[in-house]
């Protein structure tokens, strides 16, 4: 991992180190992520492990707005969006207003990046009651890399004593063993299409 | 498995019309993509973990789940990335069920534009606690890959009762039917019967 | 159900970085400084001193509303002092003009008020003459506004008139006017906290930047100016075994061992509310793991993710400045940029016993600034 961008962490994993948390008035979490629809998903996965309903709400015009619109929520739990609007103005106010925080439920911020750094420079005391608790949205963990897909590869030849030719030539053929391993050991290879 | 070389050509095909009825066509997954299935079994497994139902941690959990995409098809590799454990030692990974019970699974499909998942291939083993000494060590439910030269006969989809070479046709199980099975189902009273 | 989640669950509660410091010293979660804290130096000086006015300022997180309340209690419990907490969560704006803030603190204790009667309190003459002499204040700093001299004369002797009244004499407590920008705060001692101060003691929680250049000379028109500094657990014993003992008395040694807390001090750089944010996720990644308890490599991981998002959004220069800190201990404020740095705890800034400071970067920065060094 470079060491100057945020720790990644895929949605369901997001979701359930949130609702580890329970209900708890005034806690602030922070997502990173760029892609439209992200609120939405998120609302899909924290409904799964959430023990609060979940609802989500984007950033009025101004910070005094947006906390009013918190406030009152206890007992459940708001993915607010849309701060990428805030000026430098509103993360001020949103700084001095932070206290009023407490009058809210838990909320988690969907943001950009750039955002965040905003939020960092001109809203110290938020960024301070948000302590470490700011991931990066990233999926791409879970796929196979170039090693491992060749690791895996490797494994399958050592334990069938077949290689790659052959087994690419016995799917062409119409005779690929009737085991779910070679489906497999073609999509590694490339040759998916050949199942 | 009923060959076609030592049975009567009536058998033959009243074993394909067995294999016809559990398996009627391809097996589709609607709106679905392998990224919205592979997110889809995991949110299952971390909530199952979370929930308690998994003594595996939800850390592990995201380790063992892993997707090889490779164009349209893919692999969906449960804790069988390393090895598929034929030895059965729980020194491989696994996941583990709060009740003892542990299981592996792999999953290969094709993306099909428009039309949803085709499910080409999955293998799926759970095994029971050595306490269960009335129980079969494990039950294997597998669908071999299609257009295998014998697959009129032989059962595409079918599942293991305890040994390699003892086959039962099995209908076609969804994916996240196979994490139902694996995590909620093939439980066993707290009295067993004899046999 | 399962147990081990809650059991987690429940030691996070306790570790929670915005909880509410009266929650934290109502449920005995409060730890005494190990050398005279601020609290009890305003205290001394109240005594001596009952009418005196006193800034307070530290870094963000370095336990100054924590010490506020201490003294709120301690005032208490005296039999002197009528301490009256206000804290101004308002728009820096909205306090722009003469006699709102005054006005402020009044609708604030009013509200207060309101709900502790609808919960069923009984307030004794005294609290309530003390509403009515702000009310008179905050009437007072309108008229001088207005230019309006023999109505501030009345009103004036009012005040003196009511304040005579009480049997103890009263400290107003003023938290979160440290948000505010400089400019703002320094206007505000002019006119609404100048005007408090001729009447009654007051405690002020003030903006960093009190601490520094230019704006040092705002602090000058207070009779006291107190810092809540910080102190590196990695070189004072005492700070450490202190942290240390923040910990021990809101979580069982079963779930956070001696080693996984010592490593929890160190990272915090002596920061109180990093160390409970640190805390926190160290306890979060713990249960991911599946560990029993806080390991090592638990707090490592909760102090890289702290450290990446303080990373974030930092310039090349901002970086160089860091590195320089890093490995030298070489700070020079010369611009908004470094300043920022200081107010946003990239760089910590230590006093020791005798008031010598030294400067250094945040603890869970520094695995990150050394990769980006090679």
């Amino acid at each position: 991992m470079m060491p100057a961008t945020l720790a990644p962490i895929n949605l369901s994993e997001f979701a359930a180190r949130v609702a580890l948390h329970g209900d708890k008035a005034g806690s602030i979490f922070a997502l990173i992520a760029d892609a439209p629809g992200s609120a939405e998903e998120l609302q899909d996965e924290l409904n799964v492990f959430s023990e609060q309903p979940v609802r989500t709400l984007a950033a009025e015009k101004t910070a005094e707005a947006t906390i009013h619109a918190l406030i009152g929520a206890t007992g459940t739990l708001t993915i607010l969006s849309g701060l990428h609007v805030f000026t430098a103005v509103d993360w001020t106010e949103f700084d001095q207003l932070r206290n009023r925080l407490l009058q809210a439920g838990t909320t988690v911020m969907v943001m950009p990046l750039k955002t965040l750094g905003l939020l960092q420079d001109l809203a110290p005391n938020l960024s301070s009651w948000l302590g470490g608790r700011v991931w990066r949205w990233d999926e791409s963990a879970a796929a196979l890399s170039p090693p491992e897909i060749e690791a895996r590869l490797m494994t399958l030849r050592a334990s069938s004593g077949k290689s790659d030719d052959d087994v690419v030539a016995l799917a062409k053929s119409g005779a690929l063993p009737a085991e779910p391993e070679y489906a497999e050991w073609l999509v590694l290879l490339g040759q998916g299409g050949l199942i | 498995m009923i060959s076609d070389k030592h049975v009567p050509e009536a058998v033959v095909d009243r074993s394909r019309a067995l294999q016809t009825r559990v398996l009627a066509g391809p097996p589709l997954l609607t709106a679905m993509s392998p990224q919205r299935l592979f997110t889809t079994m995991r949110t299952h497994l971390t909530k199952a973990a979370e929930d308690g139902r998994l003594k595996t941690s939800f850390a592990n959990v995201m380790a063992q789940l892993r997707l090889a995409p490779q164009g349209e098809e893919f692999t969906i590799y449960g804790a069988r990335l390393e090895s598929a454990n034929f030895k059965r030692s729980r020194a491989e990974p696994h996941f583990l069920r709060q009740d003892g019970a542990w299981f592996d699974f792999m999953v290969t499909g094709r993306g099909t534009a428009g039309r949803g998942l085709e499910i080409l291939a999955y293998s799926c083993e759970i095994r029971f606690p050595d306490e269960l000494l009335t129980f079969p060590r494990f039950v294997r439910f597998d669908l071999n890959p299609p257009g295998h030269a014998n697959e009129s006969a032989a059962m595409r989809c079918h599942m293991h009762p305890g040994h390699n070479d003892l086959q039962v046709v099995a209908p076609f199980i969804g994916p996240l039917e196979i994490l139902d099975l694996c995590i909620h189902g093939l439980t066993w009273p707290a009295k067993q019967r004899s046999i | 159900m399962n147990e081990r989640r809650d059991r987690f669950r429940q030691a996070m509660a306790r570790f929670e970085p915005s909880g509410d410091p009266l929650e934290a010293l109502s449920r005995g979660l409060y730890v005494a400084e190990p050398v005279q804290s601020v609290a009890q130096q305003i205290l001394a000086r109240l005594e001596l001193r009952p009418q005196s006015s006193h800034l307070v300022t530290g870094p963000i997180g370095s336990g100054k509303t924590t010490q506020l309340r201490v003294l709120e209690k301690s005032l208490k419990e005296s039999g002197e002092f009528w301490p009256i907490f206000a804290d101004i969560t308002t728009h820096g704006n909205e306090l722009a003009a003469e006699g709102k803030l005054i006005k402020h603190v009044v609708d604030d204790l009013k509200k207060l008020r309101g709900q502790e009667l609808a919960a069923g309190a009984q307030f004794s003459k005294g609290e309530e003459a003390f509403i009515v002499v702000l009310g008179l204040l905050a009437l007072l700093a309108a008229a001088s506004s207005e230019n309006n001299p023999p109505s501030a004369t009345v009103i004036e002797k009012d005040i003196k008139q009511e304040l005579s009244t009480l049997s103890r004499k009263p400290v107003l407590l003023i938290d979160s006017l440290d948000r505010l920008s400089h400019a703002v705060f320094a206007e505000l001692c002019d006119q609404d906290l100048a005007k408090l101060r001729e009447h009654i003691a007051i405690v002020v929680v003030a903006p960093p930047a009190i601490m520094y250049g230019a704006a040092r000379e705002t602090a000058e028109r207070f009779d006291y100016f107190t810092r809540q500094t910080a102190k590196d657990p990695r070189e004072d014993p005492k700070m450490h075994a202190f942290l240390l003992q923040v910990i021990r008395l809101r979580a069982e040694e079963a779930l956070l061992p001696e080693t996984s807390c010592n490593h929890l001090v160190l990272a915090s750089g002596g920061i109180l509310r990093d160390l409970i944010a640190l805390t926190q996720l160290a306890l979060e990644e713990a249960y991911v793991a599946g560990h029993a308890g806080v390991e090592p490599s638990d707090v490592a991981r909760a102090a890289d993710t702290f450290g990446r998002k303080h990373i974030i959004g930092l310039d090349s220069q901002e970086l160089s400045t860091l590195q320089r800190v890093r490995k030298h201990g070489t700070f020079v404020r010369v611009n908004d940029s470094d300043m920022g740095l200081l107010v946003t705890r990239r760089v910590l800034e230590y006093a020791d016993d005798r008031g010598a400071t030294r400067f250094a970067v945040h603890p869970t920065l520094i695995p990150l600034l050394e990769q980006l060094d090679v």
